[in-house]
């Protein structure tokens, strides 16, 4: 797993695409970041990411179907990889790993 | 119909996106901007989208040029050689730079202005569909246009013509008291319109009810900053405001504030409930406002798709007919379309407060100024860079010889240009900036620069600069370009001479565009002086004017001029129907002698009690003042010598006259003639009557005060007003400034205008600096020979100053000769006006030598003291 660094925006963004897998796209993560995670950024810097997340092969994007709800214009969704998976199953392995050394503390 | 995104955005965004990623941006962002209609509006969803484009912008999105690495290694080439020249001599970069980005800023901020006054009404969705109607009247001085019309024109039209797609109404609110109960602020700024309003034209609603909102009686929609200033807030749906004279009124929405560049300005708009204005009006009141004879309405009207306006005129005049009856006297009527309300109205009278009004000669006037400063800016720029090609000649003599083509040492002096207009642009950018809040303040326009407005202009910006290189640097480039390869490095003269005939040519044209602004701000200030100057014929220093906004002041009169009287530093008070000369236009009526038949006259109409004569300093020059006594007085008149003059050796004093239909008066004097318009016009018939007429009423109490201690007597006047009226609150002015009120439009044109003569003077001079410079630098060789042949200094300087002397004499000629005919145009704006004499011309053409020669002398300076050893060792 060597070399497969991520930032703090693009692991948020790649456990967005994880959770919605294959049903992910712009808007859809942009409008999770904004509502529900209360993170205002602009849609550009989401479609930066996931380039780049497409790039190092964490995602993999398909072409949907054209629906004539949408003008008929096409979307196109992303779904995680295995290495992209392996990752974050890592990353969170190692955080709960990290916490469960927490000993009691108390605060007064 | 479903809403868009702005178009020439998404075009921005296919130019510069890559095809791979386009259709997923292009998507989302159309997906979010739908999302955003419904949450922020539709305004807010366009900047939103704007500015979603503007941030996809990166790197990763950007399609790359397909660039041949040869073109574009030479490219690289070109912009070094040029960072180079630039920095090796820096001194004629700056006086390129400062020119160019001075010129430039003063352009784009003049251009700016121009959009401004040219994008009114735009907004309005179907603005290009939308008209309002105009009569046009005949009366003795001529015909006349009006915006006045029936209030039954508009609900007529709607159900009558089926071209007429929508029809609305409005009438202007009289200046009011308006507030909750006690709490009260003096208004000026309403309208009273019928329910369709809203539907004619496209002011935001913000909050509450967006159809129709003054469609129930006595409800109201009120704008954002008025519900501020009465309410401290904005959620005001539901409360109601009292509106003196008018009732109370329910508030059912709230709107935007008009844009700036909104032909009507208002703070309110009320739905046309006039039951409590009728009640304390006079009786015949409310039948003439509800007749069809009777003109209080401006009516507007939408057409729909394919009606011709044409034709809609053409049926106008049937129906009109039926509703008038028989009776009625035919006159024509006519559409104006509301984008050409703001410039366009000039003939066009019964304006309201609310309408903005705009002068189309004015930015005509800018628009030019704004071109000749950058021909000034790009002139500079072509004699520097022509002058000093001698410099470049080996260069591109090399260039040549190892195999360059014409076209390339084209492109590349081109791009040079390029690389200095875009560093100029820059610099203007900043300037920009700083120039921006004093213009607005001179100007009171605010001029909307925010993020849209400014990508908007971009493509003009563009153009501009497409038009600086093609100006200012095309010719240097094919000049230059040309030098023969042989000759250069052969070091051999080759032919100066030829060029020295186009520099002359572009100095003579820089100097004829600046003396030419130069007599136009002398001429401009001459008859500005005059007109202050000017004898008005009555005497305006030292007078207050109180309005008489409420009843209590109107019926307590005579004991408040008592009680003002009574101290020390006022020395004559009298009641007015309204200030002479004010922005307020003296009321219009009928004159008819009586007895006698004849077409009834127009004239002019003002009222005054016994002390307006001597407060005013008004000349008798026959007969005698009013008695004082009321039931005499009311019915006698003055009349000014233009209206004596008129009505002829018929009517003498002691003779009755008719007034309005309604009244008869006796003529008991004739005055001397005096300004109680602005110069723009002529002194017209005036009759003036006493105070209290069925004319009209007092409006205005006229104080003369004593200089000494003024604020002191403002303070007692305010007291004893206070004690009459109801609210409290006393609003007056000084005559001597209501009178200059008049030339505001003149006075801000001189500020923005001096304003840019003075910065295309400076931008010329820059270019003679440094074509100065250049000259004494290349000839010093020759100075210095001169000199030790036995040549003066003086003599020397004479040879640096004859080069420009042609170029002046040049400019006087063709300068005088178009101000000639342009200022003696705009003179003819004015009823009293200066002659148009030589002196300004003289006067502007010696200053205009004197600088050049002196910026010659103090850039020639050095060179002409110098040593001639020092200059001939230099070989």
């Amino acid at each position: 797993m060597k070399g497969h660094h991520i930032g703090e925006f693009e692991e948020v963004i790649l456990l967005i695409v994880a959770a919605n897998n294959k049903k992910a796209y712009g808007v859809l993560i942009y409008e999770i970041l904004d509502n529900d995670l209360n993170r205002k950024v602009n849609i550009s810097a989401v479609h930066v990411v996931l380039k780049r997340l497409e790039k190092k092969g964490m995602v993999k994007a398909h072409v949907g179907g054209i629906t004539n709800q949408r003008g008929g214009r096409r979307k196109k969704f992303y779904e995680i990889t295995a290495l992209g998976k392996q990752l974050l199953d890592q990353m969170h392995e190692t955080r709960v790993k990290l916490y469960q050394k927490i000993p009691k503390i108390s605060f007064q | 119909m479903m809403q868009k995104p702005p178009k020439w955005a998404r075009r921005f965004l296919h130019f510069y996106c890559k095809a791979e990623y386009l259709e997923e941006i292009e998507e989302d962002l159309t997906e979010l901007f739908e999302k955003r209609i419904e949450k922020n509006g539709l305004n807010a969803a366009r900047r939103q989208f704007v500015w979603d484009v503007i941030r996809s912008f990166r790197w990763l999105n950007i399609k790359k040029l397909n660039l041949r690495i040869m073109k574009f290694q030479l490219m690289r080439n070109y912009i070094k050689i040029g960072g180079r020249n630039i920095r090796r001599e820096w001194k004629y970069s700056l006086l390129n730079f400062s020119g160019l980005s001075l010129g430039l800023a003063v352009f784009l901020l003049l251009i700016f202005y121009v959009q401004h006054e040219f994008s009114f009404d735009q907004f309005h969705e179907h603005a290009d569909r939308t008209f309002r109607i105009i009569q046009v009247i005949d009366n003795p001085q001529g015909s006349e246009a009006r915006v006045n019309t029936s209030i039954n024109l508009a609900s007529a039209l709607k159900e009558e013509l089926p071209m007429v797609e929508d029809a609305a109404n409005f009438i202007g609110g009289m200046p009011s008291w308006v507030g909750q109960g006690e709490d009260r602020l003096f208004e000026t700024g309403f309208l009273l319109a019928s329910p369709e309003f809203f539907q004619v034209f496209d002011f935001d609603i913000v909050a509450g009810r967006s159809d129709y909102p003054i469609s129930e009686p006595n409800t109201m929609v009120i704008t954002e900053t008025s519900a501020m200033r009465y309410f401290n807030s904005t959620e005001v749906i539901g409360e109601s405001l009292d509106i003196e004279r008018y009732g109370s009124f329910r508030i059912t929405a709230v709107m935007k504030d008009p844009p700036k560049n909104s032909y009507l300005q208002f703070n309110m708009v009320l739905s046309q409930d006039m039951e409590v204005y009728f009640q304390n009006a006079a009786s015949w009141f409310a039948t003439w406002f509800e007749s069809w004879n009777g003109a209080p309405a401006k009516t507007y009207i939408r057409l729909s798709d394919s009606a011709q306006k044409e034709n809609f005129e053409a049926q106008l005049l049937p129906l009109l007919k039926k509703y008038k009856g028989p009776d009625w006297e035919e006159h024509p009527y006519y559409l104006q379309n509301i984008l050409d309300q703001h410039l366009h109205s000039d003939e066009i009278s019964g304006t309201l407060a609310a309408f903005k009004k705009g002068d189309l000669g004015q930015i005509r006037a800018f628009s030019i100024v704004a071109v000749f400063l950058l021909i000034v800016a790009c002139f500079n720029y072509i004699n520097l860079a022509t002058a000093r090609a001698t410099k470049r000649a080996k260069e591109v003599g090399v260039r040549k010889t190892v195999g360059a083509q014409k076209g390339q040492l084209i492109a590349q002096f081109l791009t040079e240009s390029f690389l200095i207009i875009f560093i100029s642009l820059l610099g203007s950018a900043v300037l920009l900036n700083i120039l921006l809040p004093y213009f607005e303040e001179l100007t009171q326009v605010k001029l909307n620069l925010d993020l849209e407005t400014i990508l908007q202009a971009a493509l003009f910006v563009f153009l501009t600069i497409l038009l600086m290189i093609v100006l200012g640097g095309l010719y240097p480039a094919f000049y230059l370009s040309k030098f023969n390869p042989i000759h250069v490095l052969k070091n051999e003269k080759f032919n100066i001479k030829s060029k020295g005939i186009l520099r002359h040519g572009l100095v003579s044209f820089q100097f004829a565009l600046v003396l030419f602004m130069m007599i136009g701000l002398l001429v401009i200030n001459q008859q500005m002086n005059f007109m202050a100057e000017k004898d008005l014929g009555f005497d305006s220093d030292h007078q207050m004017v109180v309005e008489v906004n409420g009843g209590g002041v109107r019926q307590h009169f005579k004991t408040i001029k008592e009680e003002l009287l009574a101290h020390p530093n006022i020395s004559n008070v009298s009641g007015m129907t309204r200030a002479l000369n004010s922005h307020r236009e003296p009321r219009s009526i009928t004159v008819n002698p009586l007895g006698k038949q004849t077409d009834p006259l127009s004239m002019d109409f003002y009222g005054m009690d016994e002390d307006g004569l001597s407060s005013l300093g008004l000349e008798l020059l026959e007969g005698r003042n009013f008695e004082g006594v009321f039931s005499k007085d009311s019915a006698s008149v003055f009349l000014n010598e233009a209206a004596a003059k008129i009505l002829g050796e018929e009517v003498k004093i002691g003779d009755w006259l008719n007034l309005d239909d309604g009244f008869n008066a006796q003529v008991i004097g004739i005055l001397k003639d005096f300004h109680y318009r602005s110069f723009h016009e002529r002194i017209g018939p005036l009759v003036l009557g006493y105070l209290n007429t069925p004319i009209e009423d007092i409006d205005d109490i006229l104080v003369k005060v004593k200089s000494s201690d003024l604020l002191a007597t403002v303070e007692y006047v305010e007291k004893i007003h206070n004690q009459f009226d109801e609210n409290k609150v006393m609003t007056m002015q000084f005559l001597d400034e209501m009178v200059q009120g008049a030339y505001q439009k003149e006075v801000l044109f001189r500020r923005i205008f001096s304003g840019a003569v003075f910065i295309s003077l400076f931008i010329a001079l820059l270019g003679v600096v440094g074509l100065a410079a250049y000259t004494a630098n290349a000839k010093t060789k020759d100075f210095g020979i001169r000199k030790v042949l036995g040549a003066s200094e003086l003599q020397i300087m004479k040879l640096q100053w004859r080069d420009y002397l042609k170029p002046l004499i040049i400019a006087l000629v063709f300068a005088s000769s178009l101000s000639w005919i342009f200022l003696s145009r705009w003179l003819e704006n004015f009823a009293y006006r200066i002659e148009l004499g030589l002196l300004p011309i003289l006067f502007s053409f010696l200053a205009l030598t004197a600088v050049t020669l002196l910026t010659i002398f103090g850039v020639g300076y050095k060179v002409t003291k110098e040593n001639p050893v020092k200059a001939l060792k230099t070989e």
